[in-house]
């Protein structure tokens, strides 16, 4: 029987000689971990599903620099974290070359129709951050990871992830004011015992 | 009263909750999806939108921003960015804008001006002192690097000292503004009027103060309104602020504390009822300032307190007055051994002058003395957020350590 460090040898090992069985492994193995993380970076996007899809195809793509099989998971959540990142800034960029006349802090949902008042007030709220400063906060609040872990994932220090995150809270209590439902869900949440 | 960490913890599990986990398959609305799928007519007309902006761009640039000449020593000495200027080892160096800016370089001094563009002058200093007369900041941003800081002026008259040895940055402000950022110094940084100081090395800011008389201060160093440089040889120029500096010092405690001999100059203080309540109304802020760490040095917590709380009654709301509540929080603390007071005092500065010079240590002693009261919970929490909003702060290791 292997043991689970061996397994994990072979994965990698597979998936860099590409063999399909490995790819069919990581999918299994990872899949629903980086859907979720996507969708609670990006929020009940449109593009969900292609964005997941692309993290796996870069996951592929750069296998061969893997060195530590064991940092498997990390890794592919990293990428995960890098292909959100360039999705985010890829939006930003067309949103400035094609809608410049928009007001500045315009926030543009993505989310999709029927999500509640908090929801999207939550991520319109977010989109407005810087976008370092929002994986952050996301990867934090939402995702539930520890700053030590955020830091992992977004390949940088502790100390910068806990700046970024300061600057992310503080931003985003000042701009949540401009969204009525997700203002009340944090009044609520003040007076709660 | 709940943190904003807390209730956005608590909002996230929310979301988290609502939001579900991620679907199967992809949901489509009104095209959403097809739109994705379509040819992506965005790429080329990113490219030529690119491609027009970086022509204009390339068109513009050069007329925007000419390069700022300027001269090192001798108008017949053209100065190149880049190039690293030393002052002679006895002498000092003038570099000349042709807007009329100076900056004149002390003795043994290392200057590179790095950059001198229409918009933007940034020279670099690798040791000694640079005495600044800039004429046109509101077209220009200037700055002085110096080690880890950075001095941006907005205002005209000010002399940057970098300690290279020692690490240690002296900023003057003549007159004007000037900002300083960098290590240990928040975003914001600190701003400096006219007539005040900072220190600053490794170890955080001291606090911002009046600077002693400086009778070498130029009145207007620099070049005619022309435009046109005007050297000259380097020596002492009459102060243009020296009547206020003369009358503080005619006080002779201040003289003594000037000269270093503090000790001397609170027993002067004293003898010379300094701290009585009509001499204390009649001093400007710095002066109150001064008496007050005089007496702080010598443990005199009475003559301390009450030249701060002077200080506070009769000029509200200046910065000195934001420092004296943290002051009054050190003498609570180290002299009357009363950390419910010096709490009170810390969370009054960090109320009114929440991003100051001395914030940090303010939160970080807050921390000390609620654990020193007995309040846990507050320390842990003022623990939580002074690591968070300190992540590289002197007090990190004791936050640390209330969190275990």
């Amino acid at each position: 029987m292997p043991t689970a460090h061996a397994a994990l040898d072979a994965l990698v090992a597979g998936l860099q000689a590409r063999e399909r069985w490995a790819a069919q492994d990581l999918h299994a193995r990872m899949f629903e971990r980086v859907r979720n993380l996507v969708w609670r970076l990006l929020g009940a996007d449109q593009d969900h599903h292609d964005v997941v899809n692309q993290v796996f195809l870069n996951v592929l793509g750069a296998i061969g620099t893997l060195r530590d099989p064991a940092a498997l998971e990390g890794w592919v959540l990293a990428i995960t974290c890098n292909t959100v990142r360039r999705e985010i800034r890829g939006r930003r960029y067309r949103r400035l070359l094609f809608k410049p006349f928009a007001a500045a802090d315009e926030p543009v949902c993505e989310m999709r129709p029927g999500a509640s008042e908090l929801l999207r007030g939550f991520y319109a709220a977010a989109q407005r951050l810087a976008t370092e400063e929002r994986l952050v906060f996301l990867l934090h609040y939402v995702d539930g990871q520890t700053l030590a872990e955020v830091a992992q994932v977004c390949g940088c220090s502790l100390a910068t992830a806990k700046r970024r995150l300061a600057r992310a809270r503080t931003s985003f209590m000042k701009r949540c004011k401009d969204y009525p439902g997700l203002r009340a869900a944090i009044g609520e949440l003040r007076d709660e015992n | 009263m709940k943190t904003d960490d807390d209730v956005l913890h608590r909002l996230g599990e929310q979301v988290r909750a609502e939001l579900g986990a991620a679907p199967e398959r992809a949901f489509r609305h009104e095209g959403a999806v097809v739109a994705r799928r379509k040819p992506r007519r965005w790429v080329a007309l990113s490219a030529v939108g690119l491609a027009a902006a970086c022509l204009a761009v390339f068109a513009l640039v050069p007329r925007l921003t000419p390069a700022r000449t300027f001269w090192v020593g001798d108008v017949s000495r053209p100065g190149v960015v880049g190039a690293w200027v030393d002052a002679p080892a006895q002498a000092s160096l003038p570099i000349v804008f042709n807007d009329g800016s100076r900056f004149e370089l002390g003795a043994d001094t290392g200057v590179q001006v790095r950059k001198a563009s229409r918009s933007r002058v940034e020279l670099s200093l690798r040791r000694g002192s640079v005495r600044a007369s800039v004429k046109s900041a509101q077209a220009c941003v200037w700055s002085v690097e110096a080690g880890p800081y950075l001095v941006t002026v907005t205002g005209t008259i000010f002399t940057t000292d970098w300690d290279a040895k020692e690490r240690i940055l002296e900023v003057t402000v003549s007159s004007g503004q000037v900002r300083v950022t960098g290590h240990g110094l928040d975003e914001a940084g600190v701003t400096l009027t006219g007539g005040q100081r900072l220190r600053i090395g490794d170890h955080g800011p001291m606090p911002v103060e009046s600077p002693p008389a400086e009778p070498t201060v130029p009145s207007d160093a620099g070049a005619s309104d022309a435009g046109e440089p005007k050297l000259n040889d380097g020596a002492p120029q009459p102060a243009k602020h020296a009547g206020r500096k003369a009358a503080m010092r005619s006080e002779r405690w201040l003289a003594l504390a000037d000269d270093g001999k503090f000790a001397d100059a609170h027993a002067a203080a004293v003898s010379a009822g300094a701290y009585a309540a009509d001499e204390l109304a009649r001093q400007k802020p710095d002066a109150l300032l001064v008496l007050a760490n005089l007496a702080r040095g010598q443990r005199d917590a009475d003559h301390a307190t009450r030249a701060l709380e002077t200080l506070r009654q009769r000029h509200p709301g200046s910065s000195a007055a934001h420092l004296a509540a943290f002051l009054l929080g050190r003498i609570a603390m180290d002299l009357k051994d009363d950390p419910s007071l010096a709490a009170v005092w810390f969370e009054r500065y960090l109320k009114e002058n929440a991003q100051g010079s001395v914030a940090e240590e303010a939160l970080g002693r807050l921390m000390d003395v609620y654990e020193r009261s007995g309040q846990t919970d507050a320390a842990r929490r003022t623990a939580r957020d002074y690591s968070e909003r300190y992540p590289d702060g002197l007090f990190l290791e004791r936050a640390r350590g209330l969190l275990r």
